[in-house]
């Protein structure tokens, strides 16, 4: 099983053991992992905003990189980029020479942990971490990519770790992209919400599949001075006894 | 009355932030509207495919508004119905005064109407010199304190008892008490003469059937009973998006509606109205009259897009869902209609330029979608705003960053270099709270090609 | 179960909404002793309604239901085949006498039925328990502006 990786752009710069990790653990099932160099952005910040052409501009270039791929599929560690994805048919509605390149390349695009399960069957990546865990659905892989029971699956099977489910796992992190900018107050007041939960929790870590809401959760938890860490699936799955 | 208006919407949310006793009534309401709802509609294991029927009804009246408008027109005037047609408020208005008048009325109760709110049907009522009394025990209590709605089922929830129980000692003489039966004893008491007193009667419509002219109101109270048989006349305004095709469709949606809005299998009371009475000396009122208001629904019902904004039928699941709402409550918004529904009808209704901010204040979550009984895809119509807003009330620097920004992101050598240079500002440049810093290599960087 | 599955159904839901139900063989009987209970003499019953200006005046109003809902515990009024308009809506409590024949299962069966009609009666009610309002504090509070009380009497007969 050949894949191209879809980093995304947060990862990229920002978070790029969430990279490292994804490619380790596709490895470890038995994927090849190509990675074109190339690749920037999903085009999700333009779209969110408003700016429709911007975000085709972004789009056309994603969907011409990927086209040229011959893996069997583009897995990216992130659920609201992989929606983005999946929304780039109805980005390029009515336009013929795009619209079925778009499908085309939206319909190879996997987020990780759906990848794993649904389409490797594969639930338990041989990974080990002890601790008290719990996991925050973020909306889009959520609800846009009804991603629920993968990542559960996934974390059950790692060994020494405890689960726990999250009260209001799936209430937003009060994150939204834009939103967080332009309503930073209110953004906060979401975070607020989640931090209480996750405190209630009592876990040392919390995982999730976007990097995005992670850093909204990290931030808040590291600038309160949390022993709770934050974690994404792909670096849990990539945890081992002899780390 | 004091409104705040949706232009000043991120004031109004910060002022509502700041408010602790709000953000203690909105958490206990939303997510006890939350959960009744999320029972009520496990309970029923048809749920899904119900929601699914809706909406199909929904799409095939707004694929064809007019004819079934014409047919529910037809069918109540056979029934001895008036039906008046109001292109905007200011028509409305002025029918529903000139109706009051021309009967010398002096005393209107009215039951919760959305629609009449949106109109401002009460400030034209009492400027023509008439007494409106809202007999709704929620709106009762707004009307009282000279405020908005904050929700669209529970108008007072962001009241403490206390609060109300001062308020109706203040008003209405009440002995001071804070205790709940008390108190609605006492506005059972006040506003009972009112309903013997009126001249007249104004109620919203839940659903007009077209194939017999039925209007259909759903409630708990009793006060819409009330206010639709003891006045001689009867006045019923509706948004021209209320018709449903048949009346086996109520099976749908009354299994929908309480079990969204509240959580109840049947709100305690339905009346189903069908035109005037058959004989003179019959119970209930002389005279039918019907409103349909427009108001930029046709408007809305033009564009593909947005003609599902057409299908809601006001349970308010979405407001008891949604993050911002739950924090900021209806007063922020500066309109009749809060929270997910209302940031996109509002703009609609009220135009863009005055409601612009409110499709950007969300998170995206997707809760309003998931709960919504007919299936709105609130999401895709904020975005489809924020597209239109963007487009024509956008910031000019906004607009060159994101030019800018596509043209970093379709260029390597360009996304790479923005990269060093933000490696390089971050050091003399705090980050934003809730973002990492740049890594001094990014990913692309470490990859190699073993 | 003591009665038929469908009166039992019927029973149980008027209840779970705080309505009070009784299933008898003498509707006579029972509604004597539920007015001895309530100790007043002003009853208004629907064979020969107050008008508008009277109503207010009584304590109970006594009315029929034409079909009742076995899922949710409803009943169903209809105003052109009585006169129950006021008498099942102003006076604080109100008594609905219904046959039990006429209790059909769901809402869609007795929307059928009143849809089945050659006109649609000009004003149907469906009364499901007491009134009541949650809008202080989303404290229960039953008895608001219709009826505080609710008794259903099923007439099983023989």
């Amino acid at each position: 099983m050949k894949v191209a990786l879809f980093v995304t752009c947060l990862v990229d710069q920002m978070w790029t053991s969430i990279g490292v990790s994804s490619v380790a653990v596709l490895r470890r099932v038995g994927c090849e992992v190509e990675f074109d160099k190339r690749q920037t952005c999903c085009a999700q910040p333009a779209f969110n905003t408003g700016y429709r052409d911007e975000a085709r501009q972004v789009a056309r270039r994603f969907i011409s990189i990927f086209e040229e791929s011959k893996a069997d599929a583009i897995v990216s560690p992130s659920g609201s980029c992989t929606a983005m994805v999946h929304h780039y048919p109805q980005l390029f509605a009515g336009d013929p020479e795009w619209l079925p390149r778009a499908r085309a390349v939206a319909a190879r695009t996997h987020e990780l942990s759906s990848f794993l399960v649904r389409v490797l069957k594969k639930e338990n990546v041989g990974a080990s971490w002890s601790g008290k865990l719990t996991w925050h659905d973020a909306c889009h892989g959520l609800r846009d990519l009804n991603i629920k029971s993968e990542p559960r699956t996934l974390i059950r099977n790692v060994r020494g770790a405890e689960f726990v489910e999250l009260e209001h796992a799936d209430a937003c992190c009060g994150f939204g992209g834009t939103f967080s900018v332009k309503y930073p107050e209110i953004s906060m007041a979401i975070l607020d919400q989640k931090i209480d939960a996750i405190e209630r929790a009592g876990v040392q870590a919390v995982v999730s599949g976007d990097a995005s809401c992670l850093m909204q959760i990290g931030g808040r938890l590291s600038r309160q001075g949390s022993k709770v860490r934050v974690m994404h699936l792909a670096e849990l799955l990539n945890e081992s006894s002899q780390q | 009355m004091n409104h705040p208006s949706s232009e000043t919407f991120k004031e109004n949310a910060k002022a509502a932030l700041a408010d602790v006793q709000l953000r203690g009534a909105l958490k206990n309401a939303t997510s006890l509207f939350g959960e009744r709802r999320k029972e009520a509609a496990a309970s029923l294991p048809n749920w899904e495919e119900l929601r699914t029927q809706a909406r199909a009804i929904k799409d095939e009246v707004l694929s064809d508004l007019e004819r079934h408008l014409k047919e529910f027109v037809r069918n109540a005037e056979s029934r001895g119905a008036v039906v008046h047609r109001a292109r905007d408020a200011a028509e409305a208005n002025s029918i529903i005064c000139g109706l009051a008048q021309e009967r010398n009325a002096r005393v209107i109760v009215k039951s919760k109407s959305m629609t009449t709110e949106e109109t401002h049907l009460n400030d034209a009522l009492e400027a023509a010199g008439m007494q409106v009394v809202e007999t709704d025990l929620g709106e009762y209590i707004i009307q009282l304190a000279h405020e908005p709605p904050s929700h669209i089922i529970a108008p007072a929830i962001h009241k403490t008892r206390q609060q109300i129980g001062e308020l109706f000692t203040a008003e209405l003489g009440m002995p001071p008490t804070d205790d709940v039966d008390q108190m609605t004893s006492t506005a059972r008491a006040t506003l009972r003469d009112r309903f013997a007193a009126a001249d007249v009667g104004i109620s919203g419509v839940n659903f007009a059937i077209a194939e017999t002219g039925t209007i259909v109101i759903v409630e708990n109270e009793g006060n819409i009973r009330l206010t639709t048989s003891l006045p001689r006349l009867h006045i019923a305004m509706m948004g021209i998006e209320k018709v449903i095709p048949r009346f086996a469709d109520l099976d749908v949606f009354l299994k929908l509606l309480p079990r969204s809005g509240t959580g109840q299998r049947l709100t305690t009371y339905q009346s189903f109205i069908t035109g005037v009475k058959s004989a003179p000396d019959d119970e209930g009122p002389d005279e039918l009259h019907i409103v349909l208001l427009d108001n930029g629904r046709s408007r809305m019902l033009a564009h593909p897009v947005t003609r599902q904004s057409l299908a809601c039928i006001r349970c308010g699941a979405c407001l008891n869902a949604c993050p911002v709402y739950q924090q900021i409550g209806g007063h922020a918004y500066g309109s009749v209609y809060p929270g997910p529904i209302g940031a996109v009808i509002t703009p609609q209704l009220m135009g863009i330029q005055k409601a612009a901010q409110l499709p950007f204040a969300s998170s995206l979550c997707g809760a309003c979608r998931d709960v919504c009984p007919v299936k709105i895809d609130i999401p895709q119509l904020l975005l489809h705003l924020r597209g239109e807003i963007s487009q024509r009330k956008g910031s000019a620097t906004e607009r060159l960053i994101f030019k800018v920004w596509a043209r970093v992101m379709t260029s390597p050598s360009l996304y790479k270099l923005s990269a060093i240079a933000g490696r390089i500002l971050q050091r003399v440049v705090p980050i934003p709270r809730n973002m990492r810093k740049l890594e001094s290599k990014s990913f692309n960087d470490l990859w190699t090609n073993d | 179960m003591i009665y038929g599955p469908m009166i039992n159904q019927f029973k149980e839901s008027v209840e779970s909404v705080a309505g009070h139900c009784i299933v008898t063989t003498d509707v006579t009987d029972t509604l004597k002793r539920i007015l001895a209970e309530l100790k007043t003499e002003r009853v208004a019953s629907s064979d020969n309604p107050p008008n508008a200006q009277e109503i207010f005046g009584f304590d109970v109003g006594i009315s029929n239901a034409q079909a009742g809902i076995a899922e949710t515990g409803t009943l169903v009024l209809d105003s052109a085949r009585e006169r129950h308009r006021l008498v099942s809506l102003v006076p604080p409590v109100h008594i609905a006498i219904i046959k039990a024949s006429a209790i059909v299962e769901t809402l869609g069966e007795a929307l059928a039925l009143l849809r089945n009609d050659k006109a649609i009666s000009p004003a149907i009610t469906f009364i499901t328990g007491p009134s009541r309002t949650a809008d202080i504090e989303l404290t229960l509070a039953i008895g608001v502006h219709g009826p505080q009380q609710l008794y259903v009497i099923v007439d099983r007969d023989k």
